[in-house]
């Protein structure tokens, strides 16, 4: 919201020195944040408040005149092209040579025509006042000549951009920011003067009902009659702007500035083409109405609306209708001032995309008490402009009077709360600030709470008030901190524990969206074969089709962004992700199913010293996976071809299980036709594994002392079929139950078509040969091996090489 | 070659033996291998050998000579190994000399493949859970997904209020929304059990809001502690721990009276600016805080009765606190990143910036 300081200075005294940084802190202090301020009309400098002496032709221009003018004491005689000079006595802006205009423009004497000119008389957009207007601007007859026109006008003003938060409707004006400001430097606010009205007897008036009294517990016609439809006046045109109001005409200028003011909305009916009685209701079934928008609106029960004999004039709160429109030839007004249900003008306002000054007002909470005070106001205004007379009588109907709300307060409760020991005169002192009236109780106090403070409704938010006034910055005491051992174990570790492996492993962590367009889920999913895949929980509300639906998988945000780094030209790409995924629940009605996972996706080339290295393949992805698994305490993950998933390569892919079956996820070469539809030319090897059977499956850590006597090893040598898996030979070696093996591992698979017989691979083992207490002999470990290589020749046909 | 044994005298014989040391030790002088020691040794102390050779003339001497002979050959002997250890101590030493003599250009850079990176928001996670959990605070999570009830009416947010304005909701299918905040975490916690509650609730949490200031996922840190006689001055003395442990130990807070529809009474919370320390005159050109001095990091708030009551807590038994803030700005403030969107377009150029810690 846009406050003018100009406009707080006319409401409420302030402290001699209080400039626009001391009025920003004490609301910023107090709750009322602060969020900026924009300095207005510094540009303009020097134009003076000008009486018109004489008027003379110029002697060598038929359009031009010389204009005698007088400003204080000094008199010259200006040249003026402008057809709308006023008669002498008449008030005009004269900018004398000195004088700055916006734009850095300034002013000297100069000769127009063969004739010397001191400056020159003013229109509004040389003042940087407005963007267009028909000639030179002119004052009222009071304006004092010789006075800075700035100053006069208000044009140097500061404008406070005030963050009012939702329970504070009362702040919503500059009559509330004023009595804020008033509560925090102990000042007064300035009295409106509304004893001048005259009001004129025996004019228009129309009768008022309300059906619903819910819907508007109250509601003001005022009228106006014999009204001029002008311009208003410069200075209120320009106060309207600064607070981002665009001006219009006195009437309408008047409605939105007692709405800046005062915090009520107003609403001006055409009277002469109202036709009587004015009734408040609800809407009923298959009502409609065309707003002034031009918009056809079918009604709801819920929607209040204002109707004359001929049904609803205005969407109540929200908007006018186009029958009771006012224009350009409206002579009699009724001017409407009230307060309606804010869960309705809410709904509505909502339903119809209809947001103005009026209903963000009415659906915070109206003061039905104020109300005879705005209504006033707007009739003083449009009297004072001259537009017309106020006609005595204002029609006021108010079936459910709002009260003064009492709230008690604890002095233990204030205590407890706040941690300090605040005596109970200190909070009856804080709140009479306010204006908030106490009386004391035995255990505390009763608080009277006007009614434009609707959010003061228990003791706890006269605590907030209490302290808003200066005790929030109070310093803060550290000792205070109770530190509790915390017994739980953080939910978060597992996916942590993933993070910090695979970043050790080498791999660098993004954040995807949790959100996916479609197309991507029917990618991975292989177009709905991989069903929990593809049928991913949708958002209703989406804010595009990127967004539309919750990740299956972690995979396309892992695709999008190795996608995104090698269009940057980023072609070594090692990259994970840990974070949730959602999938739809076994019964329809419960709640998703949300899992975290961690996933990777590498590309690019292994590392090699000072020059590229090989491609990464399979086994780099594997060694990535064994590290976290390792990591996990994972020792006997078992890996299984083929994955059977529709997004890796059938032949380069293995479902991962722990060592007693539990499924983990898999990992392999992103299938090449789901990488050419998610946009990935290079080879890119993909893993996702679910977190928590990976924590389930941890096996607490149990260490061994370093063995005491050497170990032997002995390699073996052999062709097998190319179908029998290193695990295999594995598990027929170890079917020996050899005691001495201590250990084997592949050191060759080799595959030379060259060398090697069709259908086969050589292998090369290496066996590791221990026993606990003593040192093995040379013919023991070869006892061993020759057992250990009979078991698996035993189980499969191998040939010794 | 062999001196006439007929003529030697015990002397002779014992210098003999001394001029044979002597002898070795300049024929082994240019040899520099072992092999080549050993070999030469062989034709001193050989079955050939000259020092075997002169051993035979020890037969012919008076037998009360023939110790004083005997322990002159031992010296010899021993002699002649000293000679051949010590010329291989030299040849080592001359070794090691050369060996020291290597020189590398330590500023190559080092092989293998590099650790990878952690996103800068989890190291900001990380960092706020390691502090809190000092101060005893455990971590809870909840789901993404939530019900209407524990994102908004339990934390006093009724339909039609204005307050559900301040976070524009998503709606997913089966009657459910996106959490707007933490604080469902905060209500399921509450109503697992009785208070005490000390808890810390990291998580994302989603918003209908894409622009360069707001993404429609970020990640979110509130805070809850609720247990007898917690006051508005522990939630003070909490934040200015952790804003003194974050930003550093000079680090001041300024609370500002706010409003949240789940905590009363309310308060932002700035923290003194990190950079020009809020002084002037480098405050009126600093780009972090805008001249303020002050950085917003978060709001926070006594628990609003309303909300115990949701969870059937007594207001009258316990009252409690709770504080949250974006992680987002957080590490945008720690790290000297400008612009939010870096930590969503998942660019390694920027990301590799972060190491694990
Ligand atoms: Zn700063």
């Amino acid at each position: 919201m846009k406050i003018s300081l100009n406009w707080l200075r006319e409401l409420v005294e302030l402290p001699a020195g209080t400039e626009l940084e001391a009025v920003a802190q004490a609301l910023t202090e107090q709750g009322l944040e602060v969020e900026g301020t924009e300095a207005k009309g510094r540009e303009l400098a020097g134009v003076l408040v000008a009486e018109v002496l004489d008027i003379k032709p110029h002697p060598n221009a038929n359009k031009l005149r010389i204009v005698r003018v007088r400003a204080g004491i000094r008199e010259e005689s200006v040249v003026c092209g402008a057809s709308n000079v006023p008669p002498p006595g008449n008030r005009v802006c004269w900018a004398p040579p000195g004088a700055r205009l916006p734009g850095g423009h300034t002013l000297d004497a100069r000769e127009v025509r063969g004739v010397l000119s001191p400056g020159m008389i003013c229109s509004e957009p040389e003042m940087g006042l407005c963007e267009q207007a028909d000639g030179i601007l002119i004052l009222l007859p009071a304006a004092e000549s010789g006075v800075e026109v700035a100053q006069y006008l208000g044009v140097v003003d500061d404008v406070l951009e005030v963050n009012v938060t939702p329970n504070r409707p009362d702040a919503l004006s500059h009559l509330g920011i004023a009595r804020e400001l008033a509560a925090h430097f102990g000042t007064r606010l300035r009295p409106t003067d509304l004893a001048t009205v005259s009001e004129q007897a025996g004019g228009i008036t129309m009768d008022v009902r309300i059906d619903d009294p819910q819907a508007c517990p109250r509601y003001t016609a005022s009228f106006v009659s014999g009204l001029t439809v002008a311009p208003s006046p410069i200075a209120m045109r320009l106060r309207l702007q600064y607070c981002g109001i665009r001006a219009i005409s006195n009437l309408v200028d008047v409605t939105n500035y007692v709405l800046l003011e005062t915090g009520h909305p107003l609403h001006a009916f055409d009277f002469d083409r109202l036709s009587g009685p004015v009734v408040v209701r609800r809407a009923r079934p298959g009502e409609t109405m065309t707003t002034l928008d031009g918009m056809d609106r079918a009604l709801l029960a819920e929607d209040i609306v204002i109707t004359d004999g001929n049904g609803p004039v205005a969407l109540a709160g929200v908007m006018g209708g186009n029958t009771s429109e006012i224009s350009g030839t409206t002579r009699n007004v009724l001017l409407e001032a009230a307060t309606f249900e804010p869960r309705s003008i809410r709904r509505t306002s909502r339903r119809l995309g209809l947001v103005s000054e009026a209903s963000y007002r009415f659906e915070r909470g109206v003061d039905a008490n104020g109300i005879p005070f705005a209504a006033r106001r707007a009739a003083a205004l449009l009297a004072e402009l001259g537009a017309g007379s106020v006609v005595a009588g204002m029609v006021d109907r108010y079936p459910r009077p709002s009260v003064p709300t009492k709230v008690k307060l604890r002095t233990a409760h204030l205590q407890r709360v706040t941690g300090v020991d605040y005596p109970v005169t200190f909070a009856r002192k804080q709140l009479a600030r306010l204006g908030i009236t106490c009386e004391m109780a035995a255990d505390g106090l009763v608080a009277t709470v006007p009614t434009f403070r609707p959010d003061l409704a228990i003791e706890e938010d006269l605590i907030e008030e209490i302290l808003r006034m200066g005790e929030y910055g109070k310093p803060a005491h550290k000792e205070r901190i109770r530190s509790n051992a915390t017994a739980q174990a953080n939910p978060e570790a597992p996916a942590d524990r993933a993070r910090a492996l695979l970043a050790s492993a080498g791999l660098h962590e993004i954040v995807s969206w949790a959100f996916v367009p479609r197309s991507a889920l029917a990618a991975v999913s292989g177009d709905g074969t991989q069903r929990e895949l593809a049928d991913g929980i949708a958002i209703q509300n989406p804010i595009s089709s990127d967004y539309e639906v919750m990740r299956t998988s972690l995979l396309p945000g892992l695709a999008d962004a190795l996608k995104r780094n090698l269009a940057r030209g980023v072609s070594d790409a090692w990259l994970f992700e840990v974070g949730r995924v959602v999938r739809r629940p076994a019964k329809p009605g419960e709640a998703p199913v949300e899992r975290a996972h961690a996933a990777g996706l590498i590309t690019g080339r292994r590392a090699a010293w000072l020059k590229p290295g090989e491609p990464v393949d399979f086994y780099d992805l594997k060694r990535v996976v064994e590290d976290l698994l390792r990591g996990f305490g994972l020792p006997d993950a078992q890996y299984r071809a083929p994955a059977g998933v529709s997004f890796l390569h059938p032949g380069v892919s293995a479902l991962v299980t722990t060592g007693t079956g539990a499924e983990l996820g898999c990992l392999g070469e992103l299938h090449p036709a789901i990488a050419r539809r998610l946009g990935i030319e290079p080879r890119a090897f993909h893993f996702e594994l679910a977190i928590a059977p990976l924590a389930a499956a941890t096996v607490s850590l149990r260490a061994e002392a370093p063995p005491r006597f050497p170990a032997v090893t002995r390699d073996v040598s052999f062709w097998s079929d190319v179908s029998l898996s290193a695990d295999a030979q594995r598990a027929g070696f170890l079917s020996a139950d050899e005691p001495l093996l201590r250990d084997l591992a592949v050191l060759e698979d080799f595959r030379e078509p060259k060398y090697v017989p069709a259908g086969k691979k050589g292998m090369l083992w290496t066996m590791t040969y221990r026993a606990a207490e003593r040192t093995l002999t040379d013919a023991e470990a070869d006892a061993a091996h020759a057992r250990v290589v009979k078991a698996l020749a035993n189980l499969h046909a191998i040939e010794i090489r | 070659m062999t001196p006439n044994e007929g003529t030697l005298s015990v002397q002779d014989l014992i210098s003999a033996f001394d001029r044979l040391t002597a002898e070795f030790a300049a024929a082994i002088g240019s040899l520099s291998t072992e092999q080549d020691m050993r070999a030469v040794q062989a034709r001193y102390l050989g079955k050939k050998g000259k020092a075997t050779e002169l051993m035979k003339g020890l037969g012919r001497l008076p037998p009360a000579d023939r110790p004083a002979v005997g322990e002159s050959a031992n010296r010899a002997r021993a002699a002649i190994e000293q000679a051949v250890q010590s010329r291989l101590r030299d040849l080592a030493g001359a070794d090691l000399a050369v060996d020291l003599e290597r020189k590398l250009d330590v500023t190559l850079p080092g092989r293998g493949r590099r650790a990878g990176s952690l996103h800068p928001l989890t190291r900001v996670r990380l960092e706020i859970e390691q502090i809190f959990h000092g101060m005893g605070f455990e971590v809870r999570t909840g789901p993404w997904i939530e019900t209407e009830w524990n994102n908004f009416d339990a934390l006093n947010t009724p339909a039609d209020h204005p307050a559900r304005d301040m976070q524009d909701t998503f709606f997913v299918e089966g009657g459910f929304i996106l959490r707007s905040h933490t604080s469902p975490v905060q209500i399921r916690t509450m109503l697992a059990g009785p208070p005490p509650v000390k808890i810390i609730a990291p998580g994302n949490v989603f918003r209908r809001d894409d622009d360069a200031t707001h993404t429609p996922m970020f990640p979110q840190c509130e805070g809850l502690h609720v247990d007898r006689n917690v006051s508005f001055e522990d939630l003070k003395a909490t934040l200015i721990v952790f804003v003194q442990q974050f930003f550093g130990p000079d680090t001041q807070i300024r609370l500002r009276p706010s409003f949240f529809p789940f905590t009363e009474p309310s308060a932002e919370v700035d923290a003194s600016c990190f950079l020009c320390e809020g002084k002037q005159p480098a405050r009126s050109t600093c780009r972090l805080c805008k001249g303020t001095g002050w950085l917003e990091i978060g709001g926070s708030g006594m628990v609003h009765p309303n909300v115990l009551r949701a969870v059937g807590y007594d207001k009258h038994d316990v009252t409690g606190f709770a504080f949250g803030m974006g992680l987002s700005r957080m590490a945008m403030l720690k790290y000297g990143v400008q612009d939010l969107r870096l930590f969503y377009e998942n660019d390694l150029r920027f990301l590799c910036q972060f190491p694990t810690s």
